[in-house]
């Protein structure tokens, strides 16, 4: 199939960014709106039938990668999806398929606080946002309705609603530690997340599966599939299979090319373009639809597109409880200790978030263990012992941006769609090792006064977070964007992405992006009826 | 039990699942799975005359008085060699992770529920994927009577 869509709006991207926005749109009464989507539909109970059918214990393994939209596998090291250069160690995941990566997420949804919007006013480090938290608030709180949040208090971020659902109770290892932690002065809060904790809006309640990542069986947790059958209730197109590789502009955006798995060709016309293809993909097409006239790219004339990436990245500490704490019972992450997330200190070291984590690691164990070459009957009381007295926490830290942090293409070497290859640089400086070693030096605290051992505690690992690649900020000289997410370059371009974000905070950044797709909804729709 | 004929090409269904219940200690193993299994094994060219080298060994073993509850590897009553050993614990591994590793094919998934690393915390920790608690049937501890 070969041939054109006509629309109002296009968007690429079908994941919480692109459906939410394709949703907000269509309610404030935007027609003609088409999703393109590189990958293709998916189902919940095949999907959680494949992971038990895969060897491998990842949170890939059971959505598809196929030629025609590839992505990341960890468990294909020959054939990296993206190339690694820089010291630091990165390991990028995400989905592309009709819904995007929060198939997979881990559903947790906390918001930024209203410093973290102003970083370098207030602690002279890092970068200030071109909105702010007041600004932004009324879309938090529409977020968390249209996401269906379950949360507790404030914690910091001052709010005009109740959270939508009461928060998912604590664990009885939450309790244990919780409880091991008060003489050290650490408090915990409920974790806001994508949980249902009581019937939302066609979703059950939570069953505690502790799968929430990769997949949660029931779909009591949040997934960007629920915006794209309400996107399409509300007449908006998807168009899935169809990758968008270049973005052609004459001063405005003209047209979108897309390929279809057969090899055909989609030319894709609006008087809008979003894209919305997450942070790592984004700030690629846009590199990617270089040509003469524009040898930076699309919207790039900043010469930014690509740099500053960020990530939260997290030290996760293992620990051998004195006795059972049946960790891996519940939710994946219920609380969280906001005590370290503010502070004068910020001015020298980053913004920490601690949390205590509930993932089941069976496999690890056993695997562990046999290969200490354990035997039954033996091996089978200390997997019960090593699970049952088994307590993870991990400390994320925000990341400074730096401008050499980020992705450049390499036109010699092909994906399996055959496109250039994504060259991924990234390190940490001092800023970012100071949260390090404050993170080593906290978990020793913690396992003294829990009278636990520590059995693993690693190297920063990425928490798939992918930000900063198209930096909104008020200056084009300085910024991708606007506070909108519209190109500075071509003001029909919307560009909705946690690649958007300035600077990082320590929390999960989707709630935020979430909130600014549904602000630049009404910016898009105001923008057509005044004309581009 | 009798001793079979490590001439054999080929091993039967029944010596494959004596030989998995011996290594694992275990006499109600998944007779789905143990089919599985044993046509993963069998794939293998050396695969029939390890299993019954092992089989035979352990069961002159058990003949000569020995405990069943022996534990396999470690007690070289059964007098394994390096290849047996070896094939000893890939068998344990596979039993126990559900996942077969294969050196030169890829790896495959053979058991997911009734792998046997599930096993001492039936009941207590839910298998992912599989099982669920209800809504807050996390919050306390569960009863741990084993
Ligand atoms: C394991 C894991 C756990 C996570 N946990 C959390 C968490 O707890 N809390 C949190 O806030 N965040 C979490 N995240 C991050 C979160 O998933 C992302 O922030 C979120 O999915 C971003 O939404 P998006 O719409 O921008 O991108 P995506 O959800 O990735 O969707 C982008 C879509 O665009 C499509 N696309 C890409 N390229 C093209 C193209 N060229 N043409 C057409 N379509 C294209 C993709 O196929 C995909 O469907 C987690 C991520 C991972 C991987």
């Amino acid at each position: 199939m070969s041939g054109t869509i006509d629309a109002n709006v296009i968007i690429i991207g079908s994941g919480v960014a692109g459906a939410m926005t394709a949703c907000k749109l269509a309610q404030l009464g935007v027609r003609d709106i088409v999703i393109v989507e590189a990958g293709p539909r998916i189902d919940r109970a095949e999907t959680v039938k494949k992971f038990r059918a895969s060897p491998f214990i990842d949170s890939s393994s059971g959505y598809p990668n196929p030629d025609y939209a590839p992505r990341p596998d960890w468990n294909d090291a020959k054939n990296p999806y993206i190339e690694k250069t820089g010291p630091a160690f990165l390991n990028e995941e995400y989905l592309r398929v009709v819904g995007g990566t929060t198939w997979h997420w881990g559903g947790c949804t906390p918001r930024f606080r209203p410093v973290d919007f102003r970083l370098a006013s207030a602690y002279g480090v890092g970068a200030d946002w071109p909105v702010d938290y007041d600004t932004l608030e009324p879309f938090y709180t529409e977020a968390e309705e249209e996401i269906g949040i379950a949360g507790e208090e404030d914690d910091g971020s001052p709010r005009s609603k109740p959270y939508p659902m009461a928060r998912i109770p604590s664990s009885y290892c939450d309790k244990v530690i919780a409880e091991g932690l008060k003489p050290m002065g650490i408090t915990f809060n409920a974790r806001p997340s994508a949980r249902a904790s009581r019937p939302y809006n066609g979703r059950g309640q939570c069953q505690g599966f502790g799968t929430c990542s990769p997949i949660c069986p029931s779909g009591a947790q949040y997934a960007a599939i629920y915006h794209v059958e309400k996107a399409e209730k509300l007449g908006v197109r998807v168009v899935d299979t169809t990758r968008a590789e270049r973005i052609h502009a004459d001063g405005k955006i003209t047209s979108v090319e897309a390929r279809k798995p057969d090899g055909s060709l989609v030319t894709l016309r609006g008087k809008i373009y979003v894209v919305a293809a997450n942070g790592i993909e984004t700030p690629r097409l846009l590199l990617m639809s270089a040509g003469e006239r524009r040898p930076r790219g699309i919207a790039n004339t900043s010469g930014l597109v690509g740099r500053y990436f960020m990530e939260h990245p997290a030290l996760t500490c293992r620990l051998k409880m004195p006795r059972p704490v049946y960790s891996s019972r519940g939710p994946e992450s219920i609380v969280t200790s906001s005590d370290f997330r503010d502070g004068p200190f910020r001015r020298e070291r980053p913004s920490s978030m601690l949390s205590i984590e509930h993932p089941p690691r069976f496999h690890e164990t056993a695997d562990g263990l046999l290969r200490q070459g354990l035997e039954p009957p033996k091996i089978d009381a200390d997997v019960k012992d090593a699970l049952t007295r088994m307590a993870e926490m991990n400390i994320g830290i925000e990341q400074l941006p730096d401008r050499q942090n980020g992705i450049t293409l390499n036109w010699d070497k092909r994906d399996r769609a055959g496109q250039p290859l994504t060259r991924l640089y990234y390190s940490f400086g001092s800023y970012e090792q100071a949260g390090f070693a404050f993170a080593r030096d906290m978990f020793k605290k913690i396992a003294a006064s829990l009278q636990a051992q520590i059995v693993s505690l690693g190297d920063p690992v990425p928490q798939f977070h992918l930000m900063g690649m198209t930096r909104m900020g008020n200056d084009p000289k300085t910024s991708v964007a606007d506070s909108f997410g519209r190109s500075h370059d071509h003001k029909n371009l919307f560009i909705l992405s946690s690649s958007l974000f300035p600077s990082a905070s320590s929390v999960n950044p989707t709630l935020t992006l979430a909130a600014l797709c549904l602000r630049a909804g009404h910016e898009i729709s105001r923008q057509l009826k005044v004309g581009n | 039990m009798s001793v079979v004929l490590a001439e054999e090409k080929t091993v039967s269904l029944d010596v494959f699942r004596k030989v998995s219940s011996l290594v694992t200690l275990r006499d109600n193993l998944d007779a789905d799975t143990v089919s599985r299994m044993y046509k993963v094994f069998l794939d293998e060219p050396w695969a029939p005359d390890h299993i019954l080298r092992v089989h035979n060994k352990i069961v002159a073993g058990l003949a000569n008085g020995l405990s069943r509850k022996n534990h396999l590897m470690k007690d070289l009553a059964w007098k394994f060699d390096e290849g047996e050993s070896w094939f000893a614990g890939h068998l344990l591994m596979t039993w126990y992770l559900g996942v077969y590793y294969h050196a030169e094919r890829p790896t495959q998934r053979v058991a997911y529920e009734t792998a046997l690393m599930f096993d001492s915390t039936r009941g207590i920790l839910p298998i992912p994927l599989v099982e669920s608690l209800g809504f807050g049937g996390w919050t306390d501890a569960p009863e741990d009577a084993r």
